[in-house]
C-alpha cells in the first residue's frame, strides 16, 4: 500500500489545483490511499504522515507538495522516524504545477500526472542505508578579505585550525583599501587593522599569501586541496619589512594596490599593516639591478625563488573570493580619461596614507576639483553590463560625497542616480543629511561623459524637469558595478561550484540556505555570492562558521548511501564505469568491481556508460525512472518529458514557478541527479509510449556539478536524435537545453520552444 | 573576402555627389574588387519611408537585395543610410516568418521572390579588410589632419557589427592612418550630423542646429578636413555649411580621400562640385610626399 | 477597419516588440539625444506616454528624431527606443497625424514615380559625363520596365494613401 499525502499549502496549491478532486481520484486507485491537509509541513501534517505509515503499514509514501528543495529535508526526517528515510517520492505540484498553470482544470490534470508518476516510482523504492566516515577538523578559507578574516577568527575561536589562502601579497581584501565605511563613517583601517593583527597572530590560523587553490579533490569531511604559492623573491623568514629596499629601488610603476592612483617600486609592501608584513618583488617591473640585494641587511632577497605546490587536507571549505569592478573603459563613460575614476580609486585618493595623503586631487594635473560629479549605476542595472543592482553604490557614493563636502564646503558636488536605494539600519538618515549638506541629487541616468580637454561634460536628463543637461565637471567618479572577481569565477571550474547567470556563486537556496552550496562541507561568504555591504559579509562569515562548526562537530559524519551498486552477476568486468568515474569511486579488487560508497557522488553517469546495465544508481534506478515515465504518460499521453538535473535545470524550473511564469501543462519534469544520468533508453522510451517530446534541462557547459555529465548527455542526445530520425519520429523532438540554476526564464523558453516544436 | 560585389551607390552619390561614385569605382578597381551594377531604386531612405510604413520600407529594401541575389553576389553599400536600410530589411526578413510571407507575397506581384541568402556590406568594412591593398596602391602620403565622422547608421544598432565597439570604433581610423593621415579626436566625435530620420527634409531648423553643434566641435580641433563614410552625412556636412554660413571645413567622403591618396587628380574626382571649397586641401596634397617612386 | 494592424490590440504587440514595458524612466535616452539638445523632443517622455497608450498623434516632436540610435544603443533596459519612435510615427500617420513634413510627401511621390527619393537633375548629368561616369546610371530609374513594376509594387503597398490623407485627396 502506498500513501499519497497532498498539501493545499493554503492557497498556494489549493488556489490553483482542485486538491479534493485529486484525493478522491487517487483513493480509487488500487494499492493507493490518499489524504489531503492544509499544511503538510506543519506539525499536524507531519503527524498525519507518521500516524498513517504506522496505522496502515504503508510500503512507501508520496508527498505531493512544494519543491523538495524547500521542505525535502523535513519530510525525509519525518518519514525516517517511522520507516527507511528514502522510501518516499515527492510530487512537486506547487512550483512546477500550481504556480505555472493558470487554468485550474489543466493544473489539476497536470498534478494527477505528476503524482501518478511518483506513485509508480514509489512502488519500486527500496531501503537505502547510511554509513559513517571520519572527518578532518581543519578548515580551508579561500580569500582573506573581510568575510574570510571574520570566518577564520570565528572558527579559530571555536577551536578549528584554519588555512587561509590569499591570492594577493597581503590579506585584507578590498575593505582595507577604503577610507571610511558607511553608515558610521568609521575609518576602514581602524576597523580593519585589529582584525589583520588578530588573524596574523592567531596560532590556529595559517596564512598562505600569494597563493592560489588550483584543485580540490576528495569528499565532504576530507577534501584535498592543491595550493600553489607564487614566489615572493623575498625570504619571508628573514625579511623585517624595514623598507630599505623600497627606498633604494630605482623603479617607479603604477601601483596596483593604489589602483593606479599612485606609484610603487618593484620591491614593496602594499601597506604598513600588510599581513604578512613582508616585502615582495614584483618580477615584471623588476629590472634586476641588484640594489635591493645590496641594501638588505637581513639577506632576505631571493632572486631564484620559485613557485611551490603543496596539498592541504581539510574537512570543510569557505569560498570568500570577493568581487572586482566591471571595466568601463571605451564605453560612454570613458574611464580611460584620467579624470574619470572609479569609486574604489576615489577611496585611494581619500585614504590619509594613500598616494595623495587624503587630498582629493584629480589625476591629470593634481589640482583640486571644483565640480565633482558621481555617476550612479555605472555598469549596474544595465543589460549591457550587469543586469543586477550592485547594492552598495548608493551608500558608498553618498558616504564619499558627504565626507568630501564636509571638508570642502565650497566644492560643488552632484550625484546622478536612477533610484536611491538606501534600505538598511541608519541608511535613510545618512542619505537625508547628505542632501541637507548641500550635495545635489539629480534624478537621471548619465548618458555619456564627453571628454573636453582635461574637463568633462556629463550629459544627463533632469527627469523631474524633463530637461537634458550638460554639466561641466572636473572630476567624475563612477559608482562602478561589482562583478565576481577572477578568483570567484575560477571556483566554478576548480571546485565545481554552481554560479548564477550573473557569474556570482549560487547558494543551494537563495533564501533558506544562503551560505550553503550544493557541495556538502563547502560554503560561500561575502561578495563571492553577490554584491553586499561589509556588515552582510560579516553576517555571512558568522553563519558560515556556525554551519562548519555544526558540520564538523563529531569525529564522524553520516553519509547517505544513495550510491551506485554493481550487480556482479551481470558485470562483464570491462572497466568502463571505473574509467569514466571522475571521482575514482569504482575500484577493482582483482575479481570484481566495487563502488566505494564514501567516494561516490551519486551522479549516475556510470549507469549510462555500462554496456550491460550491471551498475545502477539507487533512488534513480533505470526501472524507477522508466516506471515514473509510465506513470506520467498513463495519466497524460501527450506529455513532454523534461529530465531536469537537480543542480540546475530542476532549480530553474522551480524559479520559473516562483516567478509565476506560464508553462504549458504538457511539460512534466522528472528529476535526475545529473543530465548525465539519463540513458538513451530514457530518451527514447517516452516516444514509444506516445509522448510528444523529450528534453533535458542541464547545467551550462563547463559548469556541470559532476564535471562532464552535461557533455556526456549532449553526446547521448545526438545519438538518440539519429535513432528518432530513423524511427520516423523526428530527432527534433528531443533536445538538450543548458541553463544555470538561477535561470528560470531559460527553462520557460526551453519549455515554450519544445511545445512549438512538438505541436 | 570576395572579389566581386554589386555596388549600391544610393541616390545621393549617383544623383548629387557623383564624385563619390566615381572615386569609389576607381578605388575598388585599383584594389582588385569588381563592382557590378543592378537595377536599384532608392534604398529607400530610412528616415522618411520607415517612419511612414515599416513594411513598405522592408519590402522595397528586399526588392533591391533581390536584384543582387539574382546574380548571386552580395550588396556593397557606400552610404550609411543605404546600409542601414538594406541591412535592416534583410534582418527583418530573415528573422520573421511572417515578414518572409508578407514580402514574398508583395514581390510575387511583380514576379520576384527572395530566399534570404544575400548579405549586405558597408564599404568601410571591406576596405578595412583590404588595408594591405590600400597601402600597396597608395601614391601619396597625404599628411592631413582628419576629423572622422562615422555617422549613426554605420555604428548603430551595433548588432550590425558584433565585433565593433560602437563607443570606441577604430575601423576608419585604421584606414586613415594607413593613408598617412592623422585622425584627430574631437568632442562628441560619434554623435549625429542631424540629417537622419527625415529631419533634414522635415525640420531643417533642428537639423541645422544639430549640425552647428557638431561642426563647432570639429572647428575646435583645427583639422584639414572632415571625413565621412556616408553621402547623406556628406550632403549635410557640405551643404549645411553653406546654410549656416559659419564654417569652411572641407568635407571628404572616404572614397574621395583614398582616391586622392592613390594619386587621382582632384579634378578627375569632381571635387569642385563640393559646396565647401577643397582648394586649400588640394594645395596641401600637391606638396604631399610621394610614398613610392 | 477592424483589421488595421495599428489598432489597440496590435499596438500592444508593437509595444512588446520594442520592449517599452521594460522602461524604468531613467532618462538615459533623453540625456544623450542630439535632437533633444536642440529641440523639444524628449524620448523618455514619449516612451512614458506610449506606455500609457497615448497615440501621440499631432505631437510635432515625434518628427525631430534623427534615428541616430544613441538612446537605443545605450538603453540599460534593452528598450528599442528608436524602433519605438518609428512605430509611433507609423501609428500617428494612421491616426491622421497632420504634422508630418510636406517634403516627405514630395520624397514619397518621387520614389513612386522616379524610383529615387533624390532624382537626377540635368546639372548632375553634365557633371557625371565630364568625370567619365555614364550620363545616366544603369539603375531602376532609367529602365522603363523595372520602374513600371516598382510603381506597381509601391501602389500595392499603399504608402501613398497614408500621406494623401493629409491633403484630403482621397
Amino acid at each position: 500500500m502506498i500513501g499519497v499525502f497532498i498539501c493545499f499549502c493554503g492557497n498556494n496549491i489549493g488556489g490553483y489545483v482542485h486538491v479534493p478532486e485529486l484525493t478522491e481520484y487517487f483513493n480509487k486507485k488500487e494499492g493507493v490511499i490518499a489524504f489531503d491537509t492544509m499544511f503538510l509541513c506543519s506539525e499536524i501534517g507531519q503527524n498525519l504522515i507518521k500516524e498513517k505509515i504506522e496505522e496502515l503499514n504503508l510500503d512507501s509514501v508520496v508527498i505531493a507538495s512544494c519543491s523538495p528543495k524547500h521542505h525535502g529535508g523535513i519530510f525525509q526526517a519525518c518519514i525516517g522516524e517511522k520507516m527507511n528515510q528514502f522510501k518516499w517520492e515527492f510530487a512537486n505540484i506547487r512550483e512546477q504545477c500550481a504556480w505555472v498553470t493558470p487554468n485550474k482544470e489543466e493544473a489539476t490534470e497536470k498534478a494527477k500526472a505528476i503524482i501518478n508518476g511518483a506513485i509508480e516510482k514509489a512502488k519500486l523504492l527500496t531501503d537505502i542505508g547510511t554509513t559513517k566516515v571520519s572527518v578532518t577538523k581543519d578548515v580551508l578559507i579561500i580569500g582573506g578579505g573581510i568575510a574570510g578574516m571574520h570566518a577564520s577568527l570565528e572558527l579559530s575561536d571555536k577551536g578549528f585550525h584554519v588555512n587561509m589562502v590569499e591570492k594577493k601579497e597581503t590579506i585584507g581584501g578590498n575593505m582595507v583599501r577604503f577610507d571610511r565605511i558607511f553608515p558610521t563613517d568609521d575609518c576602514a583601517m581602524c576597523t580593519g587593522s585589529p582584525l589583520l593583527a588578530d588573524v596574523a597572530m592567531n596560532p590556529l590560523i595559517d596564512i598562505f599569501s600569494l597563493s592560489e587553490v588550483t584543485e580540490v579533490k576528495g569528499r565532504a569531511g576530507e577534501y584535498i586541496a592543491t595550493v600553489v604559492k607564487k614566489p615572493r623573491y623575498v625570504d619571508e623568514t628573514k625579511c623585517t619589512a624595514c623598507g630599505e629596499c623600497t627606498t633604494h629601488c630605482p623603479v617607479e610603476v603604477w601601483s596596483e594596490w593604489d589602483l593606479e592612483m599612485g606609484l610603487r617600486a618593484a620591491i614593496y609592501k602594499p601597506m604598513a599593516q600588510a599581513v604578512p608584513l613582508k616585502n615582495r618583488i614584483e618580477r615584471d617591473s623588476c629590472i634586476r639591478c641588484g640594489t635591493c640585494e645590496n641594501v638588505c641587511k637581513a639577506g632576505a632577497i631571493m632572486y631564484d625563488d620559485e613557485p611551490r605546490e603543496f596539498k592541504l587536507t581539510v574537512g570543510a571549505i569557505v569560498v570568500a573570493t570577493g568581487y572586482d569592478l566591471v571595466d568601463l573603459s571605451n564605453t560612454e563613460y570613458h574611464l580611460e580619461h584620467p579624470n574619470v575614476i572609479t569609486g574604489l580609486q576615489l577611496e585611494r585618493l581619500k585614504v590619509p596614507s594613500g598616494p595623495t595623503e587624503g587630498e582629493i586631487l584629480r589625476p591629470s594635473d593634481g589640482k583640486k576639483p571644483k565640480h565633482l560629479l558621481f555617476v550612479q549605476c555605472a555598469g549596474s542595472r544595465d543589460r549591457r553590463h550587469n543586469v543586477y543592482c550592485s547594492k552598495i553604490c548608493c551608500m558608498y557614493a553618498t558616504k564619499n560625497a558627504r565626507l568630501i563636502k564636509a571638508e570642502n564646503p565650497e566644492m560643488d558636488i552632484t550625484l546622478c542616480y536612477i533610484d536611491m536605494r538606501t534600505a538598511g539600519r541608519g541608511y535613510e538618515e545618512f542619505f537625508d543629511t547628505a542632501r541637507e549638506m548641500g550635495i545635489k541629487y539629480l534624478r537621471g541616468n548619465v548618458s555619456e561623459i564627453v571628454p573636453d580637454g582635461e574637463d568633462l561634460i556629463v550629459r544627463v536628463e533632469d527627469t523631474f524637469a524633463n530637461e537634458p543637461k550638460a554639466i561641466k565637471a572636473d572630476l567624475v567618479v563612477l559608482s562602478t558595478g561589482l562583478i565576481p572577481s577572477q578568483g570567484t569565477r575560477d571556483m566554478g571550474t576548480i571546485i565545481h561550484l554552481v554560479s548564477g547567470a550573473d557569474n556570482f556563486l549560487a547558494p543551494v537556496h537563495v533564501k533558506i540556505a544562503p551560505v550553503d552550496t550544493a557541495n556538502k562541507g563547502i560554503y560561500i561568504a561575502g561578495t563571492s555570492e553577490s554584491p553586499k555591504p561589509i556588515q552582510e559579509c560579516i553576517t555571512d562569515a558568522g553563519m558560515v562558521a556556525s554551519r562548519i562548526a555544526t558540520f564538523l562537530k563529531d569525529p564522524e559524519i553520516e553519509i547517505e548511501l544513495v550510491t551506485s551498486k554493481i550487480n556482479p552477476e551481470v558485470c562483464i568486468k570491462c572497466g568502463t564505469c571505473a574509467d569514466n568515474c571522475v571521482y575514482d569511486a569504482i575500484e577493482t579488487t582483482g575479481e570484481f568491481y566495487k563502488v566505494l560508497d564514501v567516494s561516490c557522488q551519486s551522479c549516475g553517469k556510470c549507469s549510462v556508460t555500462c554496456p550491460t546495465g550491471a551498475i545502477d544508481l539507487s533512488l534513480y534506478t533505470e526501472d524507477q525512472i522508466t516506471r515514473q515515465i509510465d506513470g506520467i504518460l498513463a495519466s497524460d499521453r501527450d506529455s513532454i518529458i523534461a529530465f531536469s538535473c537537480y543542480q540546475c535545470g530542476y532549480n530553474a524550473a522551480d524559479l520559473a514557478g516562483t516567478a509565476k511564469a506560464k508553462i504549458s501543462p504538457k511539460i512534466k519534469v522528472i528529476r535526475v541527479p545529473c543530465s548525465g544520468r539519463v540513458t538513451m533508453q530514457h530518451m527514447l522510451y517516452p516516444f514509444y509510449k506516445g509522448a510528444k517530446g523529450v528534453f533535458l534541462a542541464a547545467c551550462l557547459e563547463g559548469q556541470c556539478h559532476y564535471i562532464d555529465g552535461n557533455l556526456q548527455a549532449k553526446e547521448k542526445v545526438a545519438l538518440a536524435k539519429k535513432s528518432l530520425d530513423i524511427m520516423g519520429v523526428g530527432g527534433h523532438k528531443l533536445n538538450l537545453f543548458n541553463m544555470s540554476s538561477a535561470e528560470g526564464p531559460k527553462f520557460v523558453a526551453a519549455a515554450k520552444r519544445m511545445v512549438e516544436i512538438c505541436q | 573576402m570576395k572579389n566581386k560585389y554589386s555596388l549600391f551607390p544610393g541616390c545621393i552619390s549617383k544623383n548629387m555627389y557623383p564624385s563619390i561614385e566615381k572615386s569609389t569605382r576607381i578605388v575598388f578597381d585599383k584594389i582588385g574588387i569588381e563592382l557590378l551594377d543592378h537595377k536599384y531604386s532608392c534604398c529607400p531612405a530610412p528616415g522618411v519611408f520607415r517612419g511612414y510604413d515599416r513594411n513598405t520600407h522592408m519590402t522595397l529594401g528586399v526588392r533591391n537585395i533581390v536584384m543582387a541575389s539574382q546574380d548571386d553576389v552580395d550588396v556593397l553599400t557606400i552610404c550609411n543610410g543605404c546600409y542601414g536600410s538594406l541591412w535592416e530589411a534583410n534582418e527583418m526578413f530573415k528573422k520573421s516568418k511572417e515578414n518572409q510571407e508578407f514580402v514574398n507575397e508583395m514581390l510575387g506581384k511583380i514576379g520576384l521572390s527572395y530566399d534570404g541568402n544575400t548579405e549586405v556590406y558597408h564599404f568601410a568594412d571591406i576596405l578595412h579588410e583590404s588595408l594591405d591593398k590600400l597601402k600597396e596602391n597608395k601614391e601619396l602620403d597625404l599628411g592631413l589632419r582628419v576629423a572622422i565622422h562615422y555617422g549613426c547608421h554605420y555604428l548603430r544598432p551595433s548588432a550590425k557589427h558584433p565585433d565593433l565597439n560602437p563607443e570606441a570604433p577604430h575601423i576608419v581610423e585604421d584606414i586613415v592612418e594607413a593613408l598617412g593621415c592623422e585622425s584627430v579626436d574631437f568632442k562628441n566625435k560619434l554623435s549625429c550630423c542631424g540629417a537622419g530620420g527625415g529631419v533634414w527634409s522635415g525640420a531643417e531648423d533642428v537639423s541645422l542646429k544639430i549640425l552647428d553643434e557638431k561642426l563647432g566641435n570639429v572647428e575646435e580641433a583645427n583639422v584639414d578636413c572632415m571625413l565621412n563614410i556616408c553621402p547623406f552625412c556628406h550632403l549635410q556636412l557640405d551643404q549645411g555649411q553653406a546654410k549656416l554660413k559659419k564654417y569652411k571645413i572641407p568635407i571628404l567622403h572616404l572614397s574621395e580621400l583614398i582616391g586622392l591618396a592613390f594619386g587621382v587628380r582632384p579634378k578627375h574626382l569632381a571635387m569642385h562640385t563640393h559646396m565647401v571649397s577643397t582648394r586649400d586641401l588640394e594645395k596641401k596634397i600637391k606638396k604631399a610626399k610621394r610614398s613610392k617612386e | 477597419m477592424s483589421e488595421d494592424p495599428y489598432e489597440i490590440e496590435q499596438f500592444k504587440k508593437i509595444l512588446e516588440d520594442s520592449k517599452i514595458l521594460s522602461c524604468v524612466q531613467c532618462g538615459k535616452c533623453t540625456a544623450g539625444c542630439p535632437a533633444g539638445r536642440q529641440s523639444r523632443i524628449r524620448i523618455r517622455e514619449l516612451i512614458h506616454l506610449a506606455q500609457d497608450g497615448v497615440d501621440l498623434k499631432d505631437d510635432p516632436s515625434l518628427w525631430y528624431c534623427t534615428t541616430c540610435y544613441n538612446c537605443q544603443e545605450r538603453c540599460p533596459k534593452g528598450v528599442d527606443t528608436t524602433e519605438a519612435v518609428i512605430y509611433l510615427r507609423n501609428r500617428a500617420v494612421r491616426k491622421g497625424d497632420h504634422n508630418f513634413p510636406p517634403l516627405h510627401v514630395t520624397a514619397i511621390k518621387s520614389l513612386r514615380d522616379k524610383g529615387d527619393g533624390f532624382p537626377l537633375s540635368p546639372e548632375v548629368e553634365k557633371i557625371r559625363s565630364i568625370i567619365g561616369l555614364p550620363i545616366r546610371p544603369d539603375d531602376l530609374a532609367h529602365d522603363e520596365k523595372y520602374l513600371k513594376d516598382f510603381t506597381k509594387l509601391i501602389d500595392e503597398l499603399g504608402i501613398l494613401k497614408l500621406v494623401e490623407n493629409k491633403d484630403g485627396e482621397q
